[in-house]
Order: C-alpha cells, then structure tokens, then sequence
C-alpha cells in the first residue's frame, strides 16, 4: 500500500511529530513518499533522507499560509502518490489543512493513537470525550484514501538512511483565497507547543499568584519543557488559554507530566491522563490528582518546584 | 442580517464517563448535558453582533429532541430569536458530514444565512470537522479557531490561534463560517426574563426521516483508559523527596 507522509516544518525545522507516523507505516507495509509543504529546500530535503524516503514531493514556497492554497496542494500530492493512507501529526496547522478536503476526496481520523490493518480495512484507535475514553473506527481505502492525523509521542522516531532520494516539485497553486491572511504574530516567549512537549510541567490555583508560573517556566527551561495551566488560572487570566490542557483546552500525552497545586478536576484529568508518568505536588492530601498520579509529594509546588530546578540544574551540569 | 449559530450537547465536563454493555458508545443514561462549551462563545458573539448591527439570530442543533430541546431553550433565553431542532433517533451515530448535510439541507430551505457561527469543537468527539463540511455544502468560506472578531459591513477581520501560541489574522467576506474559540467573548447566563420569554420563541422540528441522509458506520470497542497503579507517596524532608523524586524518574528515562 502506499502512504504519503506529510512533513509539517516550523521555524524552517522539521517537526518532530511529522517523523513519528514514519515506524507506523513501515509497520502497516507501505512504501512513503514525503510531502514537505510549502518549502522547496535542499537542507530538509536531504535531511528527510536519513529517514529512510526515497521519494519527496515538496512545493514552492506558499505565500505564508493561504489555508485554500495549501489544502489544493495536498491534494496534488494525493494524487500523484497516488497514496491510499496519509499520515500527518496533529497539529491544528494541518487539521486545518485536512479539514478543508471535501469528503468526496478523503477520509479523516484525527487524534489516532493506534492504527491496525485487518484485510482490506484500516483500523483506527482514536481518543474520544478528550481523553475519557477510546473507540474504533474502521476504514475502507478502497475508493477514498484516509488521513490519519497521530497523536503526538506515540510512536518513536526512527533512523534508517535511504541511499538516493527523488524530489519531485508540485507544481504552485493558483487560487483565488477567500480567506485572506493579513499579518502574524508570533508570541513574546517561545512557547514551547505543549501538545507535543515531551515533558510538561503545569500550575494552578495552588501557586497562589499569576507571578509564581515563573518558577515554572524556570523549570521547563532547564528540562526543555513545556509549561501548561488549569483551567482555573487561565479563567483567572494568570495565563493564555494556548496553556490550558483539559477537556476545554489541549489534551496532551507527554512522557512526564508534573501537576504543580492542581487539585485534578475531572475535565483536568481527562487532558492529562494518557501522559505517561504523571507527578502530583499539591499540599492537599486528598486531592483527585493524587489518584491518577504516579508520584506524589503532599507539599508546597512554591518550595518544591524551586528545589527541583536547582538539583536538576546541578545535575545536567 | 441573518446570523445561525449550530450547537450541540455534550455531557457536561465534569461527569465521569462510563460505557454501554456493547461498547458500542458511552452510556447516555444519568448524564448531565450541556451546551458544548465551545458553542457557546458562538451564541454570545452572534448576540454581540445582533446588538451592535442588528441581526436576526437563529439556533440550530442536531440530535434527539427530547434533550436537544433543553440546549436551544437556553440559547433563545440568552437571547436567540428562534431555534431549529433536527430531530434524531436517539442512538443514531451522528458523523461530521451527517450534522453538516442535515443542516446544509434545513438552511437551504430557505433563505441563507449571512453569518455561521459555530463551536471549533465538541469536546466530545473533538473533531472541528462539521463547520468545514458544512462550508463545502453551502460553498461559504471557514475560518476556524477565532479568538477575536470584528465585523464591519461584509468585512470580517479574525485573528486565530495556531500551534505554539502563534497568532494569524484573516480577512474574509460574509457569507462566512466562523468556528468560536474560547477568548472570543464571555458568554452571558441567561436571566430570569430572558427564559422566560424563551418559552414563548418557536422551536421549529425537522424529523431527520425528512432530510434522506444516509447513515455512517460508527466507532465500536468503545474502552475506559486503564488505571494506572496506586500513587507512591513520597515521603521525608522536601529536599529528601526532591532528589527521590528525581532518582525515580531518571530511572524511568523520564527526564
């Protein structure tokens, strides 16, 4: 079968969760062809080598981001890989992208955690109620080939140099864009994306002041963190809904999270629960949070937190 | 102006999910349902804009009438002016393309909308996939995502959130679709007089037999996530948990 993989780059690298659906389709027996979107760049495309492509598509430099323009080019790529199963991550720059196919043209599964082959049909694991629960989709790609847009951290990145590769250029869009895209701006600090942060450290109400997420970010910089937020503190406007993870912000599935005076309200633990280490700091012993967690320190998150900055630090020195 | 806002129930986010004996779909039986989160913000902008420019704003849902009802109730009582409710048979799996052709087909009825509003997503599924196929039916534009929007005549100036806090701001033309996300406004509780001269709005009912919408396959093996193992309490002086802690996770490969 073959698949196209989609390659999202960010600040002209590529992103790490674009190589995670790599290892899946080498599992599922398909033969890749890259897309790398928007860039016609000989450093990614070399890079994308090392990966184990032989074939790339990739298309001329698209003006920013036009979301009709790009979503036609994805279809040109669809068609000339002539590719019955298309990974992407899950980013919103490429739901957005994907969300644009008409039906006619393309079957979505977004947020996949596992994806299986059982004779000719493509079966999905998707995460249901923002995490509270998980469910089956089963695809035909017999007539319209499937999108499966993976969850981040779910499938490691693999190394395995292909020997030549052939980059194809598409050939560029001419659209007239309905939606007109003005002006960007990026954020003051360089957030890090907490969907697919391998680590995140997040706060709420227990860190009494908008002022103490500080300590956090101080934290997350040692450990190349991301930095995440309650529900609680980004109504309270300490912090930008971008960091809220729960059932009304972003559900996330790190390798470590750290819940810092948190006390795990439902809708919280259902953006957090498929991290896989999970460490609750809350000076409350009977808070929720201490029961999906793995380590527990009843504690204040303000001494703690500071303490853990400094050994670590002294540590990774 | 004529101004539709779609909206969905789910259940409310702090209910504790359990599973049908089939695992064919969660069990709907003792939840408490709410207004999708995400739909209000769309309610409330589409009000804002009913009171600044003067609009008609009409409500939507698709689902099973006898709970649906309560979700447009609420919104004729923050101030919508009339409601639509496409009734569903109450286990009838709903896909995106299916809520967006039911709607496309009731909206086209008559006359168009100028302005869609919509949630991004129902945090049940949370998909954010119905308002771009309900673009593709009724050939309007979809930006998705809008934290901030200003209207001014048939011009539309958004600003969305993209991965990693990057804002993008757009420039449209009505007819559009506008999925609502949170920041976009703070949506109003209905008052007192406002439920009650709800009870005297018209709720429209489309049986979803009228509509010749043929059905999805739905999801199946419908499981609870696992439960992890019983929390390790660490135990001692802070600095003594502190470096527990951290010789815990390097063994794990956490850090």
């Amino acid at each position: 079968m073959k698949a196209l993989i989609c390659i999202e780059v960010s600040n002209n690298k590529i992103k790490k969760s674009s190589l995670e659906s790599i290892e899946l389709s080498r599992q599922l027996n398909c033969t890749n062809t890259a897309f790398l979107m928007g860039i016609n760049n000989s450093e990614l495309t070399e890079e994308l080598k090392q990966y184990g492509f032989t074939n790339i598509l990739c298309s001329e430099k698209i003006e920013d981001y036009a979301p009709e323009a790009i979503s036609l080019l994805l279809k040109q790529a669809i068609n000339q890989s002539q590719a019955s199963i298309i990974f992407s991550n899950n980013s919103l720059f490429s739901q957005d992208m994907f969300f644009r196919m008409p039906a006619s043209d393309l079957q979505i599964a977004s947020d996949v955690i596992g994806v299986e082959q059982k004779s000719d049909q493509i079966i999905t694991t998707q995460s249901l109620f923002s995490g509270k629960c998980t469910a089956q989709f089963s695809f035909s790609t017999e007539k319209i080939p499937v999108a499966i847009l993976l969850r981040a951290n779910q499938f490691e990145v693999q190394v395995q140099p292909a020997e030549n590769i052939c980059v194809t250029v598409i050939g560029n869009v001419n659209v007239a864009n309905k939606i007109q895209l003005i002006s960007t701006s990026k954020p003051t600090n360089s957030a890090k994306d907490i969907t697919e942060a391998n680590i995140i450290i997040a706060g709420g109400r227990g860190l009494k002041k908008a002022a103490n997420f500080q300590l956090l970010e101080n934290l997350a910089t040692v450990l190349e963190a991301g930095v995440g937020a309650s529900r609680a503190v980004v109504d309270a406007g300490w912090v930008s809904h971008n960091m809220q993870v729960g059932q009304t912000g972003k559900v996330v599935s790190p390798k470590l999270y750290i819940a810092c005076g948190i006390s795990g309200a439902i809708q919280h633990l259902a953006g957090m629960s498929s991290s896989q280490i999970i460490v609750a700091i809350n000076t409350d012993a009977d808070a929720p949070i201490f029961k999906k967690a793995n380590y527990g320190l009843v504690a204040d998150a303000l001494s703690i937190i500071p303490k853990l900055t400094k050994a670590l630090k002294a540590q990774l020195s | 102006m004529k101004i539709t806002v779609c909206i969905k129930q789910v259940p409310d986010t702090e209910t504790k999910l359990s599973i049908n004996n089939t695992s064919t779909n969660i069990d709907t039986k003792n939840i408490k349902w709410t207004i999708n989160p995400y739909d209000e913000f769309a309610i409330e902008e589409a009000l804002k804009i009913k009171a600044s420019a003067g609009a008609s704003v009409e409500v939507i849902s698709v689902g099973p009438k006898f709970r649906v009802t309560d979700a447009l109730r609420t919104a004729l009582a923050m101030g919508a002016d009339t409601a639509i409710c496409i009734d569903t048979p109450e286990d009838l799996f709903l896909s995106s393309d299916m809520v967006a052709q039911a709607i496309a087909k009731t909206l086209q009825k008559k006359e168009l909308p100028d302005l869609i509003f919509t949630g991004k997503i129902g945090i049940d599924y949370n998909f954010g996939l119905m308002l771009f196929r309900l673009g593709k039916e009724l050939n309007m534009p979809v930006l998705s995502g809008v934290s901030q929007l200003e209207l001014k005549d048939k011009t539309i100036n958004a600003t969305k959130e993209i991965d990693g806090g990057v804002k993008q701001h757009y420039q449209l033309h009505l007819p559009a679709i506008i999925g609502a996300n949170k920041g976009l406004n703070t949506p109003r509780y209905p008052n007192l007089p406002g439920i009650m001269k709800a009870k005297k709005k018209p709720i429209e009912e489309v049986p979803w037999s009228d509509l010749n919408i043929s059905s999805s396959p739905s999801f199946t093996d419908y499981q609870l996530p696992g439960s992890r193992p019983s929390v390790n309490i660490l135990t001692g002086t802070e600095d003594e948990q502190v470096n527990q802690l951290i010789t815990k996770l390097k063994e794990q490969k956490a850090l």
